[in-house]
């Protein structure tokens, strides 16, 4: 319950993902016309895009079928991309209808999520790159620091002798 | 003896690395919790906890579903 309360906001506003497929028999020229197609569906209403994934084609773990008008298609691949965005939870019921009719979606997963990015992202390693290379620059400004006094002392004792050997 | 031997304290790796939310898409992070099978591994050996385990197993479950993730291998 707690869950619920914490990711619904007030008013029944609410942040959802759509992930789908796309069959891979449509031209790649006009996978952007589909996406606006999905987008439409989805921002119906008042409806506002949060983030979106560009439909990428990618072989599929198992083969999936759809059957549109009474013939069954088999599918290894598909263009898989989300859009996260943000509506009333009273819409839903409509965009799982709008989207169910839409033969060119192979599959679909409609789910709740959080506003922030859910992607996980390594951060340590780069921390710990810029934590091995500050170190390493400040020990070269030391070392040419050193060369240079000692090429001074170098000149300098050079002149001495050179001034008591006369 | 007995006292110089040190036992290695496993933690969990979603709270190490401050991972709240685990993504069905992040298909990396969850490849790293199955087996060669293609199962999801139990918590004794990856030392996850109880809340991210809940959170893992229903993205992969997710990710199944999608055929991002094979529901069984080899």
């Amino acid at each position: 319950m707690e869950k619920v309360e914490t990711l619904e906001k007030e008013g029944g506003v609410q942040v959802y993902e759509l992930g789908y497929h796309i069959v891979s028999t449509v031209a790649e020229e006009n996978l952007p016309k589909e996406v606006e197609t999905l987008k439409a569906i989805v921002l119906k209403d008042g409806g506002s895009l949060i983030s979106l994934g560009e439909p990428k084609l990618i072989n599929l773990a198992y083969s999936m079928t759809k059957s549109v008008a009474d013939i069954k298609k088999k599918f290894n691949t598909a263009y898989f991309g989300w859009l996260k965005f943000e509506t009333k939870s009273e819409l839903m019921p409509m965009i799982k209808k709008a989207v169910d009719a839409n033969p060119l979606v192979l599959r679909y997963l409609l789910i709740k999520t959080v506003r922030e990015n859910t992607l996980y992202t390594p951060k340590l390693n780069s921390v710990k790159v810029a934590d091995k290379e500050a170190p390493k620059a400040k020990k070269s400004i030391k070392t040419d620091e050193k060369k240079a006094t000692s090429l001074e002392d170098i000149d300098k004792s050079i002149d001495e002798l050179v001034v008591s050997a006369e | 003896m007995i006292g110089q031997v040190k036992k290695m304290i496993k933690q969990c790796f979603f709270s190490q690395n401050n991972i709240k939310y685990v993504d069905y898409k992040d298909l990396d992070l969850i490849k790293k919790f199955l087996n060669p099978h293609a199962r999801i591994m139990s918590r004794k050996k990856t030392a996850v906890g109880a809340r991210s385990q809940r959170q893992l197993a229903e993205a992969i479950k997710r990710a199944r579903f999608m055929g991002l993730l094979p529901y069984l291998s080899r």
